[in-house]
């Protein structure tokens, strides 16, 4: 793709020949506008075609009769394990639900609806499985520069079975999902946590949510997001192929400018 | 990161046969027309009054945009100019967004929300007009419920019929509603249509149903009433039509339910649980929904995320919100579930608990701050303790002051060194107003004239800087509680409810739990021919048995016979509608009454007055007495005559045997009553002691007779 396009220098017109600075200026800034619009263009045709040209390697890397665990729902596994299904290799889903939004029961109906064989396993029972399991897929909500993946919560969980049990652990990512910041930078782990009512009624707790003076108070933490480091990934699945995770650093430097990045 | 927008398929939902597309609307009524907060509001209205350090009004706003409402009348009463101010530099003027447009409506002499309506109705011109339904909620509202699916509802619902003209919001109460009346709603399950609302002050108070509602409906005492409506433009129109209409749910709501006329209806919509919705109308709800916000149930209105221009706070471990420029001594223990604004200094050995300080807050060394909230730019000198308090802008607090749970201390007060505010005090710079300001018994009253003059009055205020209410160098004044006020204060105020208080809150609940299917009135049976059941249909009864008494006496007066009587006191059967049982009762309390009224030295005497108004009256009280239940009743009666009065009780054993030998009781129901009364408690079965001998006897007599025949 093409790097993003660094602003245009503009020199202030002053009063004389105002026309021919306003008809350069009014060049320049269609040409600009020319080319934010082609470069905005090609990143939504980069993000549309992304599913596809990830799920065409689909059929290196998923072999006759083999299980696979995923957690939560992303697309771009649905899809990659669909075209494993259509160069007909049979093969078992394991799906680890995704508390508390168990997102994993709409993908385990998806890939069921698609023919395929899936499992349906609680996210406290990844360990339990993974010895059964030839490798785990998930899909990325972020990339980061050093290789870490920041994915559903749960997902570092599944990592470190993984590792436990020397399961490779695959990540697929489309190359618009690479993120230049480094995870010790402070605003990238700050997990969004979201709202207690997913894990518990509003009502339930009430008694111990209202703290008085004294009593013990009851606090829910509901975080979105889980981070992986690159040592727990053994492979990323992008649009342009399969890298290791100490390689991403260098695909930055493709989608982002220089001017744009403080390494 | 901003509230999540739905998105805009589903604001377009094209009614067919509507050639222009309706925007969404909502009216966002900025004025409540109480007096909750008075002493802070009588300087600020309030909807601006910061809640978790932003304005109410914003987390109103931002809730309705991201429901897709497309544009908001905010009606302004007290303190517009206040709140016209707030929202031109706020980011609903100066960063628009093209989707929600925000104006403004003023009125000056309002003082209810039909007032308001009927302002609004007035004011509609041809641009900015209502047209279809709209929201209608309170400018004090923080929800994210979404709206767009509830909107669609009722549009549906009207289209099929044309009455349903108002949906209400509904949740379930999950904590105990202190501080608020509460809610008796009764609701067609099926339909969801609202049949009865009705507010209790007092608990277990009782309240009449129609009996027409009883075939199918779920009454609730659980319930609480958001105050998010979807009206349909009759609602305006109906406010002013009936310009009597002033509190949305007293009048409005009652009225239509009460009205055969026109049988507009109303519906309720139950929220789910996993949204949130709550409306701060006191102290307490402030309380308790800046803890809900903390702790994210409100999410995504929630400090660390920009969602209406206001300037997030990180959020840290254990639920602290900390803004990044706030100065914090290492030595100052800052506990879980606390804000902390921007700008803000935290000295050494502060202890800082479940609390919300402010922006630009200077607190001193060896500060105790505790459930408490504290807005911007408040200086609070070494050595305070601020216990479940409110303290607004500019207050300062000098070293060694306490606060003690409940105050309110309003803006710009300054409280003396090493005083001490007594609980639940409201303090401010300004005095309180009196009371023969005759708009103060209307809790509506909101005296936007008042506000008007106190608003230029307060830069004419000589502020006493010494000798105040509140030690050698405060400033402000201590107002006072009215007494009818006192003993709730603690309801409504942000001090968590003492133990004791809540111990006999829960057990007063648990006993009046009332969740049915079929609502069964407690007392007696279902009468088939009225319309009104009364659950105290004691008092009925006792303007019957007075009646009876009359002509009872009236008839011992002029030596009657049996048979004029007997058709007399028919006759108030019939009007009353009662049974024999209870005429018979009735009957029998007269005469016994007649008797300890006659003239008597001792109780032999007594005995023998009854005994001789039996005798002459036992024809009148047969008549009514050929069950064995009535019979019943009638010694049931006696017992409790006997109960209520000294002199009848001993003679209660004897009078019983005579009953039986005159004929007016049999044994069965005398043996009867024995055994019901075998297993009540001691006190009940004094009596039954009493006659355990004559109740012998009767056995005796009865297997005597069985074993002859």
């Amino acid at each position: 793709g093409t790097p993003e396009s660094a602003t245009v220098p503009y020199t202030s017109s002053s009063g004389a020949d105002s026309e021919s600075k306003t008809a350069d200026k009014s060049s320049l800034t269609r040409k600009l506008k020319h080319d934010v619009i082609e470069g905005v263009n090609q990143l939504i045709q980069e993000i549309a075609g992304c599913h596809e040209q990830i799920a065409e390697q689909a059929i290196e890397h998923i072999h006759q009769n083999e299980v696979i665990l995923t957690l939560g729902s992303s697309r771009t596994v649905l899809e990659f394990l669909c075209a494993a299904k259509e160069k007909k290799r049979s093969f078992r889903v394991f799906v680890a639900e995704g508390a508390p939004r168990y997102q994993g029961h709409l993908l385990a109906k998806e890939l069921v609806a698609r023919g395929l064989q899936t499992t349906v396993i609680t996210d406290s029972a990844v360990f339990a499985m993974i010895s059964r399991v030839n490798m785990v897929i998930i899909g990325a909500h972020a990339v980061m520069a050093n290789g870490g993946v920041i994915g559903p919560v749960g997902v570092n969980m599944a990592a470190l079975a993984a590792q436990k049990h020397a399961v490779p652990f695959v990540v697929l990512a489309g190359s618009h999902k690479l993120c230049p910041l480094y995870p010790h930078n402070p605003e990238v782990l700050l997990n969004e946590l979201r709202s207690p009512s997913e894990l518990l009624d509003f009502g339930e707790f009430s008694d111990c949510l209202d703290f008085g003076a004294g009593s013990g108070s009851l606090q829910v933490v509901n975080p979105t997001f889980d981070y992986v480091p690159p040592n727990l990934v053994s492979l990323f699945i992008t649009d342009t192929g399969g890298h290791n995770p100490s390689y991403m650093y260098r695909l930055i430097a493709d989608y982002y400018s220089a001017d744009d990045l403080v390494m | 990161m901003g509230a999540q927008k739905k998105p805009a398929a589903a604001k377009v939902r094209e009614d067919s046969e509507d050639l222009s597309r309706q925007r969404l609307q909502a009216i966002l009524l900025a004025d409540s027309f109480t007096t909750q907060f008075r002493s802070i509001t009588l300087e600020r209205p309030k909807v601006l009054l910061p809640i978790v350090n932003i304005p109410m009004i914003d987390y109103t706003l931002a809730w309705l945009e991201s429901a897709g409402i497309e544009e908001v009348f905010v009606f302004c009463c007290a303190h517009s100019s206040q709140i016209i101010d707030y929202l031109k530099k706020s980011e609903w003027y100066t960063r628009p967004n093209p989707n929600l447009l925000v104006r403004t409506i003023v009125s000056h002499n309002s003082t209810s929300v039909g007032d308001a309506l009927r302002y609004i109705y007035e004011q509609q011109t041809e641009t900015s007009q209502i047209q279809g339904d709209f929201v209608l909620v309170s400018g004090d509202t923080v929800s994210n419920m979404p709206l767009a699916d509830l909107i669609q509802q009722h549009r549906d619902r009207k289209k099929k019929d044309e009455k349903a003209i108002m949906t209400m919001v509904f949740k379930k109460q999950s904590r105990l509603g202190i501080g608020s009346d509460q809610l008796f709603v009764a609701v067609d399950p099926l339909t969801k249509q609202l049949l009865h609302y009705e507010e209790c002050n007092s608990r277990g108070g009782d309240f009449c149903l129609d009996k027409s509602l009883l075939d199918s409906t779920v009454l609730c005492s659980d319930m609480q009433d958001c105050y998010i409506d979807i009206c349909s433009p009759e609602v305006l129109s109906l406010f002013e039509d009936n310009f009597d209409y002033q509190h949305m749910r007293r009048h409005f709501v009652n009225g239509l339910l009460v009205d055969d006329i026109m049988g507009y209806k109303i519906f309720t919509h139950e929220i789910q649980s996993s949204c949130y919705a709550a409306r701060i109308d006191n102290l307490r709800s402030y309380d308790t929904v800046s803890k809900d916000i903390i702790q994210r149930w409100t999410y995504p209105y929630v400090p660390n995320i920009d969602f209406s221009g206001n300037r997030p706070v990180k959020l840290g471990r254990r639920g602290i919100y900390r803004a990044s420029d706030a100065v914090q001594s290492h030595t100052a223990d800052v506990g879980a579930s606390t804000v902390i604004g921007y700008g803000t200094k935290i000295g050494n050995g502060g202890k800082i608990y479940n609390s919300v300080i402010g922006n630009g807050c200077c607190i001193g060394s060896n500060v105790v701050i505790q459930g408490s909230y504290i807005w911007n730019n408040v200086t609070i000198e070494d050595g305070c303790e601020i216990r479940n308090a409110i303290v607004c802008d500019g207050v300062k607090v000098r070293a060694g002051a306490v606060l003690q749970p409940g105050v309110v201390l309003s803006f710009s007060v300054v409280v003396g060194r090493d005083f001490v505010v007594p609980a639940y005090s409201k303090v401010s710079l300004l005095q309180q107003p009196t009371t023969e300001d005759s708009d103060e018994e209307l809790e509506y009253a909101d005296s936007s004239s008042g506000t008007a003059d106190h608003s230029s009055g307060l830069n004419n205020l000589q502020i006493e800087s010494k000798a105040s209410e509140l030690g050698p160098d405060g400033a402000g004044y201590i107002w006072e509680i009215c007494d009818s006020a006192h003993d709730e204060e603690w309801k409504h105020s942000v001090v968590p409810i003492p133990m004791d208080k809540l111990a006999d809150i829960t057990g007063a609940m648990d006993d009046d739990d009332i969740e049915d299917d079929i609502v069964v009135p407690p007392s007696g049976e279902l009468k088939s021919d009225t319309d009104i059941i009364n659950t105290d249909a004691n008092d009925s009864y006792g303007d019957f048995e007075r009646e009876v008494e009359e002509e009872f006496l009236s008839a011992v007066e002029k030596d009657n016979k049996a048979d004029i009587v007997i058709p007399l006191i028919n006759s108030h059967r019939l009007a009353y509608n009662m049974d024999s049982a209870d005429c018979a009762g009735a009957v029998f309390y007269s005469m016994m009454r007649l008797a300890v009224k006659s003239p008597h030295n001792s109780a032999t005497e007594l005995y023998r007055n009854a005994m001789g108004v039996i005798t002459k009256w036992k024809g009148v009280l047969g008549f009514y007495l050929k069950q064995t239940d009535a019979q019943i009743e009638v010694i049931m009666k006696f017992e409790e005559m006997c109960q209520e009065s000294e002199e009848l009780s001993p003679l209660f054993a004897k009078l019983l045997p005579f009953l039986y030998d005159k004929d007016v009781v049999q044994e069965d129901a005398i043996l009867r009553w024995g055994e019901e009364k075998a297993g009540a408690d001691d006190c009940d079965k004094v009596y039954l002691n009493k006659c355990e001998s004559f109740i012998k006897w009767l056995k005796e007599a009865s297997e005597e007779e069985e074993e002859d025949s």
